[in-house]
């Protein structure tokens, strides 16, 4: 782990290089990151506050608040199941930390949300107010980047010995979309569903985000404490993982 | 003075036929024996002890499949060797391939820096070195030009330029020495030159013999995964032909 700090400049370069990538060719260029995020915000507004009417309060702000996280962890991690498969030739002809590939998969993904969600809050503060409970918002984005990451560490290691990894992964993206009180609040679902929602590692997430933006208060102490197991857990196994498949990458490739 | 130790180092590679590359097959396999993924493993290298001092120029030749391109990626730390020991002073640089990680849609410029942070650089080693490489690969009017607009010559001259000019205290070549053309060639050589005159390591593999005897200070002949020969050019070639004629 040592190693990849002293190899920081390649891990900018590399996100960097994505972020480059992304846009070069277009006209607009790095305004579509703000563009983006922007006709999502509008198109989700208008459709959850004139088409699909559900009785809640600003519900468009409830659901892009759950939202923007969501895209973030679903992208960086169906991205990162090939973020060492698809860099094989750097890994048979050059060393460096192999950690390196993954973290640059999960920054990446970071930068489009953090884009997100500078586009998305003056919307939500216009429309809902400002409150202090906003500056909870980057402690709850940190816990689930580390979460991300672990995943990813995970994913990314195993789909070198398993390529099904990629498919599996997009459909349980899926099906842990709808398994994650995001277009619904908790409070909507029947109580025998109750156990699959607290099962799912992305509720005490998600639900810290919206309660910091959409309700304008403090998560509950529950939701520190599962946030910060699961980040513990996941990241010492996710790590352990990757570091046990690492010696086999060259070959495996 | 040692830049290189290496003791009882031997590489195995497992081979696999019917590669149970999925889940599926793997699942069917417990089942099925015709599924089931077979086995085999192949010692690349066996038991190789070898010592390279430091400011020495040393050749690896060996018929293809000798082990010669394993040995340099296990000194490269590409892959960890399944027994032995390996001990480096200093930094190494492997060229086993020109311009590995280098982006067709970024400029020369831009796959500089990246290219040279896979290395470990910083972004300050690389301003120090930057004009050095632009002109040792004398693309100075297309550094600004996405590299897929270069021609093949062109990508390898940026690839070459660059692993020189990181100076490294060991640097490991895979026959790359069929780089540009004629008057690029010569400019290698000259700077492989001057690198053995700065007391850097160099480890060279390559089967052009005259390049092999006036740069090498010692060679090293591996055949089937062993050190058959270790001395003077001279003689290690001949054995080698000896050992080509002889199978």
């Amino acid at each position: 782990m040592k190693q990849v700090f002293s190899y920081g400049h390649l891990l900018k370069n590399l996100v960097i290089k994505d972020l480059k990538l992304k846009y070069r060719g277009s006209i607009l260029g790095a305004l579509w990151s703000l563009l983006n995020p922007l006709i999502f915000i509008i198109v989700y507004t208008i459709v959850f506050k004139h088409i699909i009417r559900i009785q809640m309060e600003n519900y468009g702000i409830f659901i892009l608040a759950g939202i923007l996280p969501w895209n973030f962890f679903a992208s960086a991690v169906s991205m990162s199941t090939k973020s060492i498969i698809d860099n094989g030739n750097l890994i048979k002809k050059v060393y460096f930390p192999r950690e390196i590939l993954p973290i640059a998969t999960i920054l990446f993904n970071l930068s489009q949300c953090l884009l997100a969600f500078l586009v998305f809050l003056p919307v939500a503060f216009y429309m809902t107010g400002l409150h202090i409970s906003i500056l909870w918002l980057p402690y709850i984005l940190s816990l689930h980047t580390m979460f991300t990451l672990s995943v990813a560490f995970i994913l990314s290691a195993i789909t070198v010995f398993y390529r099904d990894i990629i498919h599996l992964t997009e459909v349980g993206l899926m099906l842990l979309f709808w398994g994650t009180p995001i277009i619904y609040p908790v409070s909507m679902v029947p109580k025998f569903l109750n156990f699959l929602i607290n099962a799912n590692p992305l509720t005490p997430f998600i639900t810290a985000y919206q309660n910091v933006i959409y309700e304008k208060a403090e998560p509950c102490l529950a939701i520190h404490l599962k946030m910060w197991i699961l980040v513990s857990i996941t990241l010492i196994v996710g790590y352990q993982v990757f570091k046990h498949c690492n010696p086999n990458f060259a070959e495996e490739l | 003075m040692t830049a290189l130790t290496l003791q009882g180092i031997s590489k195995a590679f497992t081979i696999r036929y019917n590669r149970a590359d999925s889940l599926k097959s793997k699942f069917i396999g417990i089942f099925n024996t015709r599924y089931r993924e077979k086995k085999r493993t192949l010692w690349a290298l066996k038991g190789l002890d070898l010592e390279v001092y430091r400011g020495e120029t040393l050749g690896l030749i060996g018929a293809n499949g000798s082990g010669k391109s394993t040995l340099l990626r296990i000194i490269a730390g590409i892959f960890p060797p399944t027994e032995g020991r390996l001990s480096v002073n200093g930094t190494v640089v492997p060229m086993i391939e020109l311009g590995v990680g280098f982006h067709p849609e970024l400029t020369g410029k831009e796959n500089i820096y990246l290219n040279a942070s896979l290395y470990g650089l910083s972004k300050k080693e690389v301003d120090k070195i930057y004009s050095k490489i632009v002109d040792f690969s004398e693309l100075k009017d297309f550094i600004d030009t996405p590299i897929k607009n270069y021609s093949s010559g062109m990508y390898m001259r940026l690839g070459f330029s660059i692993a020189v000019h990181i100076e490294p205290d060991i640097l490991l070549i895979d026959e790359i020495f069929a780089v540009g053309d004629e008057h690029f060639q010569r400019r290698c050589i000259k700077k492989m030159e001057a690198f053995k005159e700065a007391k850097k390591t160099i480890i060279f593999v390559s089967h052009n013999a005259a390049a092999i005897q006036s740069m090498c200070d010692r060679v090293c002949l591996l055949n089937q995964g062993k050190i058959h020969f270790i001395g003077p050019p001279k003689e290690a070639i001949a054995r080698y032909l000896e050992l080509i004629d002889g199978g």
